[in-house]
């Protein structure tokens, strides 16, 4: 028996058992095991935890600004005040683009800046109020855990205090974003300026002990190394086995164009699939894994419901800028119609849900 | 009473297979028995007439010293890192002061390497709390645990990387020392009733543990056999650690055993005193 054969064989009776794997182990399926053997595996976890189901949700997507002082290099999307290109939506706009028919949707997902404008308690609390009086169907993901540090940070409380009075007002979820990849030296280079690991991490630990669930990403496919990503994804398991509060991981690729980061290009569809695999058998104590179709583009996501991912994310109703503004192509504006067809024909059943998984319309 | 051949014990961690090499694959004879444990068992048996000789924790030999004698050439130590003696914590040890920290009963070495740290180096006293499986606590509520042997390599393997602190490099960036973890012993009375036994076991170790280093894939191979690690784990181990007994390692045993008399873990320090030189004087 070969040692890469011997070493497959090694991680495969820990999925059986239930072991979680090891970062050797993690290194190894991202760098040696064979590209098929990974998926295989990957698949298994998929189907053991999600059976033949592949999810889908309906919902709105909103950039309320694109104004943000970060400075993230890998990042094409912010803009500062001055320049041309720079929005901030008042909260009529964000009232009416939420409100806009048809509004059957299921999740009202918001992710905008650090813009100190916008980005603050006092402007989100009453908005998050009064889009729950006229949405109360909608379930709310807003904000990730590094806009959350900046609001507390700048509203001088406790990370605590804030998701509690944003909980209160009726936050369901925060989103994953942030993440980028949780290493010091990485963060260092692409995002010095937000919310450090140890704020990241914390953000969400206290979310979860408040009873607020989220999603976790990782951005992928710039400056990082495999051992760094495997060290980010033994994070997220670490601190799910600590809280259970994740409900989904995202793995997000990098988009080159408009951002300091160009000359890192596009990943390849081998590494996208890769990666969705290895986060499947990485993350055993997280229940679902994204192929983010609006990333993907709809025909690697469908390939990626065969290497671990269980969900593809969903109609958008309204564009989601952050990948146009980096290069994404993708059609974003593909009808549920489309979406189901994909699934099915990938050999799943389509399955839409909520926010929090709760399954709404099986196929 | 006094048995024809002296009852040994050995490590039952990998980290002593250099030593043992030879025997188990039985290239050499051993004249005595084997009996394999975890460190702080064996340090029990030994002193309490279960063993006549054995490898014993080094913070269990300071203490203990007048009852025992050192073989004078094997030891495991390490000059920085030693890979099997960590404390997981998601915060550095240094931020680890008024909380409690779940260690295991295997070691008394490990335990006191890490309070001299703390009293010495990091400015308090750890909050140390027995457990029976440390590192399951930390994974349920991320209690920071101290882990020692093949627990701690599997744990390490297991966290995030930043949460791994080796001890036996935060010893070496602090005090600049390297350290000695464990020391084979005979009980004084067992020396001194059969200097010969003693004397052919010591020989056979160090004979074993020469030709260990010399065949270190073949320790390696069965390493890997008893517990399989990812490629070239057990090559950084085993050269991290260091199995020779000399000036080096004992100055590094004395420096510890002075620190850990300074902060109070330690009522006073022995002098090493090794079994030829008992021998002799007999």
């Amino acid at each position: 028996m070969t040692q890469e054969s011997a070493q497959l064989e090694t991680i495969a009776r820990k999925l059986q058992t239930g072991e979680p794997l090891s970062r050797a182990d993690g290194v190894f399926l991202y760098t040696d095991a064979p590209f098929h053997d990974v998926g295989r595996l990957a698949h298994g976890v998929r189907t053991a935890k999600n059976g033949t189901r592949a999810y889908y949700v309906v919902k709105r997507y909103l950039n309320t600004t694109n104004i943000c002082y970060a400075g993230c290099t890998f990042c094409s999307f912010a803009a500062a005040e001055k320049e041309e290109r720079a929005y901030r939506m008042s909260l009529e706009t964000i009232l009416e683009k939420a409100c806009a028919e048809p509004n059957d949707y299921d999740e009202l997902h918001i992710v905008g800046g650090h813009d100190p404008k916008q980005t603050s308690l006092e402007f989100w609390i009453p908005a998050i109020e009064e889009m729950h009086k006229r949405l109360p169907h909608v379930q709310l993901a807003l904000f990730t855990a590094a806009e959350i540090d900046y609001m507390c940070k700048r509203a001088r409380c406790t990370c605590s205090d804030g998701l509690r009075r944003l909980r209160d007002a009726g936050l369901t979820s925060l989103n994953g974003g942030g993440a980028e990849v949780l290493v010091k030296r990485v963060r260092d280079i692409i995002c010095p300026h937000k919310a450090n690991v140890e704020e990241w991490l914390e953000v969400h630990r206290v979310a979860h002990g408040l009873g607020i669930q989220t999603n976790c990403t990782m951005l992928y496919g710039h400056i990082e190394t495999i051992e760094e990503r495997v060290e980010h994804l033994m994070l997220l398991r670490a601190l799910q086995a600590q809280t259970g509060g994740f409900k989904c991981f995202v793995p997000l690729a990098f988009h080159p164009e408009g951002n300091e980061l160009e000359e890192c290009g596009w990943t390849g569809g081998i590494d996208d699939l890769r990666t969705i695999a290895v986060s499947r058998l990485m993350l055993d104590n997280i229940d679902h894994i994204k192929a983010y179709w609006i990333s993907y583009g709809i025909k690697m996501a469908q390939l990626g419901l065969h290497f671990g991912a269980d969900d593809i994310d969903g109609t958008v109703h309204n564009e989601q800028q952050i990948y146009r503004d980096a290069g994404s192509t993708t059609d974003q504006s593909t009808p549920i119609v489309e979406l189901k067809r994909a699934i099915a024909e990938a050999g799943f059943e389509p399955t839409r849900r909520n926010l929090l998984y709760r399954v709404l319309e099986p196929a | 009473m006094l048995h024809d051949l002296p009852r040994c014990g050995r490590i039952s961690y990998t980290n002593d297979l250099p030593v043992y090499a030879a025997i188990d694959e039985a290239v050499l004879p051993f004249p005595g028995t084997m009996i394999a444990d975890v460190p702080a068992r064996l340090n029990q048996e030994l002193v309490n007439g279960q063993l006549d000789m054995s490898p014993v924790s080094s913070a269990f030999y300071a203490e203990r010293a007048d009852e025992l004698v050192l073989l004078p050439d094997i030891c495991i130590g390490a000059p920085a890192k030693v890979l099997s003696i960590c404390c997981i914590s998601a915060v550095a040890p240094a931020a680890l002061a008024g909380r409690r920290i779940a260690v295991t009963r295997e070691s008394v070495t490990g335990r006191m390497l890490f309070q001299l740290i703390c009293r010495r180096h990091l400015g308090f006293d750890p909050l140390l709390v027995e457990s029976d499986d440390p590192f399951a606590q930390h994974l349920a509520d991320g209690t920071p645990c101290l882990l020692i042997g093949d627990k701690a390599i599997d744990a390490a393997e297991q966290v995030p990387l930043g949460s791994v602190h080796d001890l036996g490099e935060l010893w070496h960036r602090l005090s600049g020392s390297g350290m000695v973890y464990a020391v084979w012993a005979a009980r004084n009375d067992y020396a001194a009733a059969a200097p010969d036994q003693v004397r052919a076991a010591a020989l056979a170790l160090h004979d074993s543990l020469e030709w260990g280093l010399e065949h270190i894939r073949r320790v390696i191979a069965r390493a890997e056999a008893a517990r399989p690690r990812q490629g070239g784990f057990y090559e950084n181990y085993y050269r991290a650690l260091h199995f020779h007994f000399d000036d080096e390692s004992r100055t590094a045993l004395v420096r510890f055993m002075q620190a850990a008399h300074e902060t109070n873990l330690l009522e006073s320090v022995p002098a090493l005193r090794f079994f030829d030189a008992v021998a002799q004087h007999a």
